[in-house]
């Protein structure tokens, strides 16, 4: 019983004391507290709520322990004293999400940097104490959400969590290094990246020999992230956007430089860090690549520089419909002749004009290059699956005539040059589409896979199949 | 020895015996997820029929289903993630007699289950809705329940569910 109303949000779980004698203290015991709803209540009567239950808990030790702050400075102290409790009770697993500016955020206790217990740990927007040492010695994972963290603070975290596998970074900032010692730590994920200042530099550089898997998405501004060991790593997903300095000009307010050439060195300077990705990632057995990267392969081939070649057996593509770029994506295919299984899944979310006229310049002489010429030139030796697929929210109903066409030349290329091809996926995830609720998506992959199975196909044994 | 021997390499097979005295004939491999059973098993009190006499026919069917799916090595992650859904899309009554039969073999993650989906059922519900699913009788005087409620009326706030399901 205990364990059901361990599962109920806290408040509900006390909820159950009315219920009869039997179960009038039976609530007091749950070992779950989740103090999440601020929002629905005045801060004052949240206050007397969270101290009231916790007062009523008798369980010896808490299991997860989820709180949300408001923003009133008067309550701080109340706050650290229910954090003493969760400490107290040997709490494995904690969500902190705390409101505030960034110069006015809560700074978390210091008791609760030596918790041992810690299992789990996720706060959101907190700040940390650089004057305490953490030692956190049982903490396995730890999420870091819309924090403003310097180097110090990475040092401090790293070295005070020595057991810890997987560290994730969600609209964080300020670091510029990022050097993982421990073997534990196995996977990392930066979703996305905030940036203030236009006039500093920002780079961050990761060093992780032992790092497996790596994922950086999102949108991260114009963050120049640099690998520098990653040597370990099976598993890489890079599918964040960078934008064009013109772009965060404009979005800051300052002046833009009108001149198409303003950002070439800008951009060339990209072109150099992602030649260096794939060079790090040469090893990697799991690849998946976004929008973004394509067009700076795209840019790569067109300048002719080299691209190493990928020993990936596994790629995944997440591509935007409408900027979908096959001079990236055909240059990217050509360099990794180990795949066996590729997946193209395809998105349409809405995007902002860019400012940027240099690298859409650029991407049109992509969009000119005869692929039918240069593709012949070479073929996929091991690919035996290709899966095509639409992530959700999708919709096919206006305007992405030219993406479609693009995504139907892409098809015939793969079935012509994969020599050993056994299966062609197109699969439509959802029948109706949610945006214009007719059955834009299915209606185009159906056609897409009838007019496939009249292309011709190097591999004689394979086939097209549809699902829906 | 050679009899520890010969019980590792042959598949074998055992009975487990409802209330109703329904026998089900089980791989031991599949039934020992049960750590009740399993301990039977090694005590040696497993040659013959297993008698569960706390779990009826329809229960023990359905446990017996949950256990062959979770061993089975042939599904992927998805599709006994699946699988626990479509489960536990049962009156609640048969919840709670099957998270009765799980608590009573030790199956911990169809306890699990069943304690998240029970948990779901009564979330948002008026203490006496909860007091019908739980059959229970309230045995406070009105003057005992309105102090219970006054001393954390936070508990009691809120737009609440009538519904019995």
């Amino acid at each position: 019983m205990i364990q059901i109303l361990s599962l109920l949000p806290t408040k509900e779980a006390f909820r159950s004391c009315i219920l009869s004698k039997r179960w009038q203290y039976l609530c007091t015991s749950v070992y779950n507290l989740n103090f999440t709803d601020a929002d629905n209540m005045p801060q004052e009567a949240f206050i007397s709520y969270v101290d009231s239950a916790l007062a009523r808990c008798t369980s010896s030790k808490i299991k997860i322990f989820q709180l949300t702050f408001g923003w009133q400075h008067v309550y701080w102290s109340q706050y650290s004293q229910w954090l003493a409790f969760a400490v107290e009770k040997e709490t494995e697993h904690v969500e902190l999400k705390s409101f505030g500016d960034d110069y006015d955020i809560f700074t978390l206790p210091q008791f609760i940097y030596t918790c041992s217990s810690l299992i789990t740990l996720k706060l959101i927007r907190c700040a940390l104490d650089k004057e305490v040492i953490i030692a956190w010695k049982s903490l396995k994972s730890l999420v870091l959400i819309d924090m403003v963290l310097d180097g110090d603070d990475i040092v401090n975290l790293l070295s005070g969590s020595p057991a810890l596998e997987t560290l994730e970074f969600n609209v964080c900032m300020g670091f510029r290094r990022l050097e993982i010692s421990s073997s534990n730590l196995k996977r990392l994920n930066i979703k996305s990246w905030r940036l203030l200042d236009v006039e500093d530099d920002h780079s961050l550089e990761i060093f992780a020999p032992y790092l497996q898997h790596l994922e950086i998405s999102g949108s991260i501004s114009d963050l120049k992230c640099r690998l520098l060991n990653v040597s370990s790593l099976v598993n890489a997903k890079l599918t964040f956007n960078n934008d064009c300095e013109k772009d965060i000009q404009d979005w800051n307010g300052y002046h833009v430089d009108d001149a198409v050439d303003s950002c070439r060195d800008y951009h060339q300077s990209f072109i150099i860090v992602v030649q260096d990705y794939l060079q790090k990632l040469s090893n990697v057995t799991n690849l998946t690549i976004g929008t973004w990267l394509t067009e700076v392969l795209c840019m790569l081939q067109l300048e002719e520089v080299p691209i190493p070649e990928l020993k990936c057996k596994y790629l995944t593509l997440k591509l935007h419909l409408k900027k979908l770029n096959l001079c990236g994506v055909a240059s990217l295919l050509r360099a990794s002749p180990h795949v066996e299984t590729l997946n193209i899944d395809v998105a349409t979310m809405s995007l902002h004009d860019s400012f940027c006229h240099f690298k859409l310049r650029y991407l049109a002489k992509g969009d000119n290059v005869d692929l039918r010429i240069w593709t012949s030139s070479f073929v996929f030796p091991s690919l035996k699956n290709v899966k095509i697929v639409n992530s959700l929210g999708v919709c096919l109903k206006d305007h992405f005539k030219p993406g479609c066409d693009k995504l139907f030349e892409l098809s015939k290329i793969l079935l012509k040059n994969a020599t050993v091809l056994e299966k062609f996926f197109i699969v439509s995830k959802k029948r109706k589409c949610r945006r214009c609720s007719t059955d834009c998506v299915s209606q185009y992959f159906l056609q897409l896979a009838e007019k496939l199975l009249g292309c011709p196909r190097s591999s004689t044994n394979s086939v097209i199949l549809f699902q829906e | 020895m050679a009899e520890a021997a010969s019980s590792t390499i042959e598949k074998n097979n055992l009975t487990l015996k409802s209330s109703y005295g329904d026998e089900f004939v089980l791989e031991e491999s599949i039934a020992i997820q049960s750590v009740t059973i399993k301990n039977m098993v090694e005590d040696g009190c497993s040659s013959s029929v297993i008698p569960l006499s706390k779990v009826d026919t329809g229960t023990l069917i359905k446990v017996i289903e949950y256990m062959k799916m979770h061993s089975s090595t042939s599904s992927n992650e998805e599709e006994i993630q699946n699988f626990d859904k479509e489960f536990v899309r049962i009156s609640i009554k048969t919840i709670l007699n099957i998270l009765e039969a799980a608590n009573f073999l030790d199956i911990r993650s169809l306890l699990d289950l069943c304690a998240e989906a029970v948990a779901n059922r009564i979330k948002n519900k008026t203490p006496e809705v909860v007091r019908k699913i739980f059959n229970i009788t309230s045995d406070f005087t009105p003057e005992e329940e309105a102090e219970i409620r006054n001393e954390t009326p936070w508990a009691f706030e809120g737009d609440l569910d009538h519904s019995l399901d």
